[in-house]
Formats: C-alpha cells, structure tokens, sequence
C-alpha cells in the first residue's frame, strides 16, 4: 500500500492552509477562524510551538477546545447556569446537561491552560501567591483563574468529589473553598473488592466491587442531582437521567469508534495530540455536547478517509505506544511522533469516561457504577490490569507513563503499571515526569522516550 | 497479637474491646530513624511507616491503614494487598455532613470487626467492653486536661505511650515553667518521637508550646465527645462515637479542624503557628495560606524528611520565629 | 574501516576510535564539556585523530550518543545513550545481563539480552541526586578530591543518612550534618549508601546476575561496594567504563554500516 505521509502543521503554516480552505469553500461553524488568532486575542503562546493535523475536522476540534470560556459567556449572558465540576472526570457533567438551562464545565481543565498560553497570563506564579505552590500539580492554576474571573465566569454551584482522590487536588479545591467559593462536596470511597459473603456488583470495566460501595455513591449522586436540580428549577427523574445517560453514550460511542479506527491502524490517521483533545471533549463536551457531537464525527470521518486512501501521520514503521496519563505540556505528544512513535492506546486517566453507562438498570445505579469505575478510585493494581489488557490488544511495543509534576499519585501507581506491564507482557516501559513546560527538559525527556524507541525497534530484529 | 494502627482514628478501643493489642504505628519509637528505599514524591513518614508496615506483617502481625491520604492508600496498594491478608485499609469518609458519609463510615466499622475476628479477635463480653470504653474515655479526659502541666515533649510523650500501649500515666515535670514563654501552637501532620526536637526548639527559644495540634498531638485524642449512651451491645452508638471524634485535615470540608485550632488558640491566647508537614504532604502544605487568613497570626512553616540531618535548618528557624514572636 | 563513537556527556566528552577489521580500539580521547560543545566535540576528534595517526577521511562513520549529542554535528546519526552503553559493556563482558549506568546526569538500569540487545531499562527521574553530579558536590563540601572520596568513605563506621532525593536539599543535608560534628568518612559513606539506594529502587528487585557497573562513577571502588550492598550480589566494573558509551556508538556505526 502506497503510504502517504501527512507531515504536521505549525501556526503559520496553518494560516497559509486556512486561506486555502477558506477559497475552497470551508465551511465552519460560528466558532471558526484561524488558529492563529489564539495567540493574538488571548495570548496562547505555546501554540506557536505545538504541531498540529491539518485537516479540516482537525481544525474544528481546535476551535471548539480554544472557544470554550467564550461559549460560557455567552451560555450565561443567554440566562443558562453554569455549573463546575471537580475532580470527578465524566459524572456530574451527563446529570447536569440532562437538565435544560445548565452547563458543566470543569474548572480544573485551566490546568493545562499555562501549557497553551506560556506562562504569559501567569496563572501559576498567581496561584503561588495564593498559597499553592510549585509543589502541586498544575490544577492549582484555576485557583488564579478564580480569583480573577478572566478565564471561565463563575459558575453559580461548585461540585467537587473527596475521598478517593488525590491529595493535592483536593487540597486546591479546599483552598478554593477557603478563598470564598463555596463548594458541594460529595463523597467517592475507595474501591475494592468485594469480601467474602459481600453482595458484588460489577462495574463497567469489569470491575467487581462490593455492591455496598455502589449504594453510598448512588446515594450521594441523588444529593448532587437534587443540587443540581434546585439550580435548573427543576424535580429531576429518572427519565431525565436516563436521557442524560442515553446522550453521553451517544458521545462515547463516537469517542469509541474513533480510538477503534485510530488505535487499531496499522498506520495511525490522526496524531497523537489530536486524538488526547478528542478524548478530553468526552467528559464534559467541552460546554456544548450537541457541537461535541459534530466535531467527533468529523474527525471519524477525517480517520477513515485517511484509511481509505492510505494517507497516515507517522512512518509505516513508527514504535506503537501505548501512553498513560495526560501531559501537562501537550508538545509532548508532538514530539512522541517527531522522534518516531506513535499511539497506539491511551489511558489518560478518565477511561471509566469512556466505557458506555449502562442503560438496562436505573440511571443512578448506572451512573455510581461508572463513577466507581474511575481508575483512580481503586487499587493502582486494577488500573494495571487495564492498561496490560489495553496495551496487548493494541499490540503496543512499550508503554510510556507520564508523571504529572506535583501530583501525590503519581509516585506509586507508576511503578505499579510498569511493573505490571514488563512482568505480564515483557515489553519496555519509561516513567518520565512532563513538566508544564517542558522545552529546558527536552533534552532530559529525549534521553528517555528516544532510548524507549529504540529499545522497541531493537527487540523487533533479532540480532544475526 | 498486635495490630498496628497507621492513624489515631481507627478506634484502638474497638481492637483491645476484641482482646487484641492495639499500638500506633505512627507513635512507633523506630519511626523517623528507618531509612526506606527512597522513591521521589512520596512523602518520608508514608515511606517508613510502609517499611515498619511490611516489618510487622512479615512476623505475623496486623497493620491497619487508612485511606485518608493518597499516601498511605496508595501505600496499601504496594504492601497490603500483596503481601498478606494481615493488612486492612479503613476507608474513613473525606465528608462527614451527610449521610451517605455516616453510612460509608460504619459499613467500614463493620468491616474492621470481621478483619479483627479474622485475625483472631474475640469480642468480649458487654460488661468489658464498657469498662474499656470509660477507661479510654477517660484516659483521653485526664491527657486533654493535662496539657498545661506538662513540657511539650513530655506531653507529647504521655500521648505517644497512650497510642503506643494505652499507657496514661500522667507524670506532673516540676520543672515546667508556669506561664514562662510566648505561647505558640505547633499544628500540622505526624509529628514522630524522632521529631519532638522541633518543640524542644521551640522552648528553648523562649516559646511555650501550649497547642500541640499535629496528627500525633492534643488532637489525636479526638474531639471530647459525651459517652456513647449505650454502649453494651450498640455497635451503631459506638461507630457514631468514634465517627464523630474525628478532626483533621483531609476532612472535607476542613471546618471541624479549623473550629478545633480557634477554640483552643483564643483560650490558650496563643501568639504563632508553627506548621509541621512532612516533605510531600499536600493536604498539610496547602494549608499554611489558610491557617494565616483564619488566624491573624504569624505562621512558620516546617517541613522536613528526616529530622536529624535536618536539625541545625530547623532549628535556625524556629530561633528566628521566636525572637520574631518575643 | 575506522568508525568513530562520541559520548557527549553533561560533563565530559569523550571518544573512541574503532577498527572493525581488527576489532579494536585504535584510539581515544576526553575532554571535558563546556559551553561551546560544537567547538569542544569537533577539537576533540581532531586531536584523537592526529595522535592515532588518522585524518577525518579515515572514519567511515560517526554515531553520537549522550544528553549533547546533538551538538555533535559532523556525526552521521545519534543514537541513545541506553543503546550505546549496553553495546559497550556487552562487547567487553558479553556474559552482563544488567548493567547500571551512572553519569554524571543520569543513573540507569538496563537490561540486556544473551545476545546484547536492550531488553529494558529504567531511569531516574530528573532530580540529580543519584548521579555522578551528586558525588562532585560532596567531594566540594567535603573538601575532599573526587577520585578520593572512595578511600575516605573506606574509613566510615557509621555511614550518615541521607534522606534527601534532591541534590540541592541533600546539600543542606550534608551542611548540618558536618556542623553536628559527623565524620566525613561517614557522609562520603552515607552518600555512596544514598546513591546506592536510589539505583535499587530503580532496579525494582528485578535484577538479573551478572550486574555490571559503568559510567564515569564506576571509577570509584566505594560505589562499587555501596551497589554490591544495595542489591545483594556482586557487581563487576567494566574495563574503562568512562568510555564504554563512545565505544558503544562506535559499534553501533559498524552495525549501521553493515
């Protein structure tokens, strides 16, 4: 098959293609323009830095992630009310866009905003000086964004999980508190497995928990949607749950369908970077889940196209990687391909977000069992599972995990992964820490992705 | 056998109430003189209590983690559920306001019983299980009214000994220095016996450590809670009780904790804060902002990995603290 | 045919000069890095050429290797440094299975298989301490040579604890400790222990007999002792382990060749 290498974009050559489009006869939604006017009219940096797919539906998805603060606004100024959810990935945002007149977003996604902007809007030295250092991990940003109101508007109810969760989120998200945002908290155990003679229940994923756990969550799920119900005016049901349910899987089933056909080419498709934003949309539909919808079908659409002519983004002989974690710096995944790799798989720490909520069994008890499900709340063992499982299917020739600087988390379940992934499936595995910026680190992150390559490719040949 | 607690609020009580012997690991004498195999990000008194953990369990007996820090949750991970099933973690609820909080809370006093009975724990007969309530009732009364009878370290000793082997003997210092000293409240995370040299420090600068409210301090012995009503044969009055006894840091939200500090810090007219944190202990560090705005009050942070080698850093600070205070 | 190996180090650079029809090494050099590591790399193949009694036009091909290799712009490709070392010490002691690196920026475990090829490796993470750099700063507080610290540490009997996983913390660490009267055999002994350590933890109990150690710091006979300790069997160095990363990317031009 002919391979027809599709070579990443940067800002000014995206211009460039822009105008092309724009004289073939582009057709964009009202968020649309150039990818360039970030930079200009909100001061995101980094873009100028990052590598981009160049496709139409590639652009879309840009703009709608890029778009966001400004889709709230005008959400707000149309009389919806906003909700921010926290620390949950995938949960509370399907109960509240079941509710008409609420959006959900998630303020602690500003934590890659210094990524996009570069420090210019210096939402970290802000947040230091609010009392959270360079010790945690960037969440602390929306702490700045808070204070200052020019990110996000303010939503009207705060909803944030405790318990099982990491530590320094949930310290930012109780400084937030202390700051005068007053905050919902609701409860997530943490997973287990069920002891002998306990009532089980399995959860998506395969999980099996202790059916206990499902109650206290579902329980607190009914709280948080009475919250969020008493915000829309309205007495939710399980019919408006149900709905809420139905759509989210109408999204995940897009998001699904698009790793199948991404992941499983020989030849990825679509990039590294473009494929982690699409994942990231699907939790809380970036504040518009019906746009969310049109933009992940574009870029279906974009993969298979690209299928169909034999056109990918990396060389034939690219290592298949498998990543774990999100990156603080999204360059990352730029340079993943830039030095020869491609994904293969991911586990960004919302896989639970992905799976479809089950429809056959009421939606509260539904929605517990996803939130239960989080890879987060359990045992870094049951997540290890996952990602072996994941990575073989995916035939993946090593795994990267990445560590997110700060986060309490991340110290342990590393080691566990890899551990996991070289004793069950004897493939070479790289722990490497991504700094929100990572240029000084390149040559550091170098060492340790390119040696991971090669290490991949070497055991592909034997030696004579 | 022993069964070895990672926190003060897994109820010591509950495990002697079950003929077993309850000792604080985060008491324990070894703890700030292992050297751990070190791991960046994880935070110094997780590792060793993980070490002293895998210790304990290798020679048979139990460890009871908690799953009130990432730290020692994720802890469990690496030692408890693959090395033996002498280990428990106790989910204790971050929430406390609601009742799906309550719920989670006595379904794991439930389960901390069978794990108890597993281990060869027998519940002894109502009668004695009253008598060792009102006796840890009290001993926890008589420390609380002790705090000002005793140096900080002897205090500090006092309540070590009661998690360690429910000792409470109260030993009166004659040599405590009256009202001497600006009086400063050391609030904070663990603060282990290899570390008391931090309120050595304080005094000997010319401070009164009149609030010892870190994790091993006044403050493990819980918020002062009537008797349960009922005790004999009410397991739901009991977990209620020691549900509700609970003060700390990682509780969301943190009010109960800040109630606690105020309470005692108008009372006791203190005049500083020293903020004690293990290196790696987000919950504790984030706290330092806020401890300032609620209190009015000049804040010394300190963290640290390990005493000793730490001591003349320490040290220097606190000396600085305390002429600022004088 | 002649093929060049540069190890572009944080501090040092060196290169080898390999001979593939007589399998040798004909040539080497050192130097130490600089600010203008394009100029300092390029002055160093000039002067190994001229005392080997070899011109450019001699070298049939140059791989680069180590954190600057990129600055070494007259190689015709860079290859990783884990690569390379594995190369090295294979060709050496062809019986290694794993290998513990320590430069002076990085620590590193790697496996290899019976036949050489990398199976895994693990790394430390960014902070230095565990690293070649660590040693050059107690050796400074110390007041004590590098290529001495060794002998010093011979003579602990206590060695100190070092609890720090930073360098600059673990300074601080080692300035209290002196001020508290600590011995200096004892801190160069808790230095080496602490280094130590952090390469066992990076082993994850998954070491594979034979070990051999590498790099720069092999050079010192107490790290040798302190990782023999940590993993609980013996650890060999390699011949010149300074240079096994550039004899590595020497060999791996041959390959690249053939």
């Amino acid at each position: 098959m002919n391979q027809h290498l599709l070579k990443p974009l940067n800002l000014d050559a995206w211009d460039v293609r822009y105008r092309e489009l724009v004289r073939s006869g582009l057709v964009e939604p009202v968020y649309g323009g150039p990818l360039s006017r970030h930079v200009t009219a909100s001061g995101d940096h980094r873009l100028e830095r990052l590598r981009f797919d160049g496709s139409p539906a590639a652009l879309r998805l840009w703009n709608f992630l890029l778009t966001e603060n400004e889709r709230l606004r005008h959400a707000r100024a149309a009389g919806d009310r906003l909700v921010g959810v926290m620390k949950d990935l995938g949960t509370v945002p399907v109960m509240a866009y079941a509710l008409e007149g609420l959006r959900a977003f998630y303020p602690d996604g500003t934590w890659w905003t210094p990524c996009l902007m570069e420090e210019t809007d210096c939402l970290l030295p802000r947040a230091e000086a609010l009392g959270i250092d360079a010790s945690f991990c960037p969440v602390r940003a929306m702490l700045a964004a808070f204070k200052d109101g020019g990110h996000f508007p303010l939503p009207d109810l705060l909803i944030c999980s405790a318990g099982a969760v990491c530590d320094d989120f949930s310290a930012i998200a109780q400084r937030l508190e202390k700051l005068g945002f007053q905050i919902l908290w609701w409860e997530m155990p943490r997973r287990r497995a069920p002891e002998p003679g306990e009532a089980q229940a399995v959860l998506p994923g395969e999980i099996v928990t202790a059916r206990e756990l499902v109650e206290c969550v579902r329980e607190e799920l009914a709280r948080v949607g009475k919250a969020l119900g008493d915000l829309a005016g309205k007495v939710p049901s399980d019919a408006i749950w149900q709905e809420g349910v139905r759509a989210a899987n109408q999204v995940r089933g897009l998001l699904a369908e698009l790793r199948r056909v991404v992941y499983g080419a020989r030849v990825a498709p679509l990039p590294a970077l473009e494929m982690l934003i699409a994942e990231m949309l699907a939790i809380h539909y970036c504040s518009d889940r019906k746009e969310t919808v049109a933009v992940l079908t574009g870029l279906l659409g974009e993969a298979r196209r690209r299928l169909r002519i034999g056109a990918g983004v990396v060389a034939d002989d690219a290592v298949r990687v498998f990543w774990v974690n999100p990156v603080a710096d999204l360059r990352a995944m730029n340079l993943l391909e830039e030095w020869g790799g491609c994904l293969c798989g991911s586990d960004f720490m919302f896989t639970h977000a992905l799976d479809p909520i089950p429809e056959d069994i009421p939606p509260l008890e539904a929605l517990a069992q996803m939130a239960l499900a989080d890879p987060m709340v359990g045992p870094a063992a049951d997540r290890a599972v996952r990602v072996v499982h994941e990575a073989r299917a995916a035939k993946a020739e090593a795994v990267v995990v990445a560590r997110i600087p700060g986060a309490s988390h991340s110290a342990t379940e590393g080691r566990v992964i890899l551990e996991a992934v070289r004793h069950v499936l004897g493939i070479p595995g790289v722990e490497v820490e991504i700094a929100p910026v990572c240029d000084a680190m390149q040559p550091t992150l170098a060492g340790r992705l390119q040696a991971l390559l090669e290490t991949a490719r070497t055991r592909r040949v034997k030696k004579p | 056998m022993e069964v070895y607690l990672a926190s003060p609020w897994i109820p010591r009580e509950w495990v002697e109430v079950h003929g077993l012997v309850p000792r604080g690991l985060f008491c324990a004498p070894v703890l700030g003189t292992l050297t751990p195999r070190m791991a960046e990000g994880i935070c110094s008194f997780a590792q060793q209590s993980l070490e002293l953990a895998r210790r304990y369990c290798d020679r048979g007996d139990a460890v009871v983690f908690v799953s009130s820090c990432d730290q020692m949750r994720r802890g469990f991970d690496l030692v408890g559920e693959q090395e033996t099933s002498n280990a428990f973690l106790f989910n204790l609820p971050a929430t406390w306001q609601s009742d799906a909080a309550w719920r989670l809370f006595r379904l794991e006093f439930e389960r901390f019983t069978r794990f108890l009975e597993r281990i060869g724990g027998h519940r002894q007969a109502d009668e004695s299980v009253a008598i060792i309530i009102d006796t840890a009732l009290g001993a926890r009364a008589k420390l609380r009214s002790s705090w000002n009878k005793l140096r900080a370290r002897g205090f500090a000793e006092c309540i070590a000994r009661l998690h360690w082997d429910g000792c409470t003997i109260v030993e009166s210092v004659s040599d405590v220095n009256g009202d001497a000293g600006v009086p400063v409240a050391v609030v904070g995370g663990p603060l282990t016996p290899a570390q008391w040299g931090i309120l050595d420090a304080i005094e000997s600068a010319g401070g009164r450590v009149v609030l010892n409210a870190t994790e091993t301090g006044e403050r493990s012995l819980g918020l002062e809670m009537p008797r349960p009503g009922r005790i004999a044969g009410s397991i739901d009055s009991l977990a209620r009780f020691f549900f509700s006894r609970i003060i700390d840091v990682w509780q969301r939200p943190n009010t109960r904790l800040y109630d606690w500090v105020r309470e005692r810090i108008e009372e006791r007219n203190v005049r500083g804060i020293v903020l004690w944190h293990h290196v790696g202990c987000d919950l504790w560090r984030a706290e330092a902002a806020s401890l300032r705005e609620a209190f009015g009050l000049p804040i010394l942070t300190l963290d640290s990995e390990q005493a000793y080698s730490d001591h003349p850093r320490l040290m220097h600070r606190i000396a600085a603290f305390m002429e600022i205070l004088r | 045919m002649i093929f060049a190996g540069i190890d572009a180090g944080s501090r040092s650079i060196k290169l080898v000069l390999y001979d593939a029809e007589t399998r040798k090494v004909v040539g080497r050099g050192m130097a130490e890095q600089g600010v203008d590591q394009v100029r300092l790399a390029e002055a160093l193949f000039e002067r190994t050429l001229g005392a080997s009694g070899l011109g450019p036009n001699h070298v049939a091909r140059t791989v680069a290797t180590g954190y600057g290799r990129g600055s070494v712009r007259f190689a015709d490709s860079t290859v990783t440094e884990i690569t390379c070392h594995a190369r090295g010490v294979w060709q050496t002691s062809p019986d290694a299975r794993t290998i513990i690196e320590i430069g002076g920026q990085d620590s590193k475990v790697i496996w290899i298989e019976p036949d050489g090829r990398v199976r895994d490796f693990a790394m430390n993470d960014r902070c230095a301490a565990g690293t070649g750099r660590f040693l050059e700063m107690v050796a400074t507080r110390l007041g004590v040579d590098l290529c001495k610290l060794s002998e010093v540490s011979r003579a602990s009997a206590r060695p100190a604890v070092i609890s720090s996983t930073c360098v600059v913390f673990a300074e601080t660490e080692i300035i209290g400790l002196l001020a508290s009267g600590v011995a200096v055999a004892d801190i160069a002994a808790g230095v080496q222990k602490a280094i130590a350590s952090r390469v066992s933890t990076m082993a994850m109990r998954a070491v594979v007999r034979p070990v051999y150690f590498t790099g720069g710091v092999a050079l010192q006979p107490g790290m040798c002792r302190a990782l023999q300790e940590a993993l609980e069997t013996e650890v060999k160095v390699v011949p010149d382990p300074q240079f096994t990363g550039a004899l590595g990317a020497a060999l791996v031009a041959v390959e690249q060749i053939s």
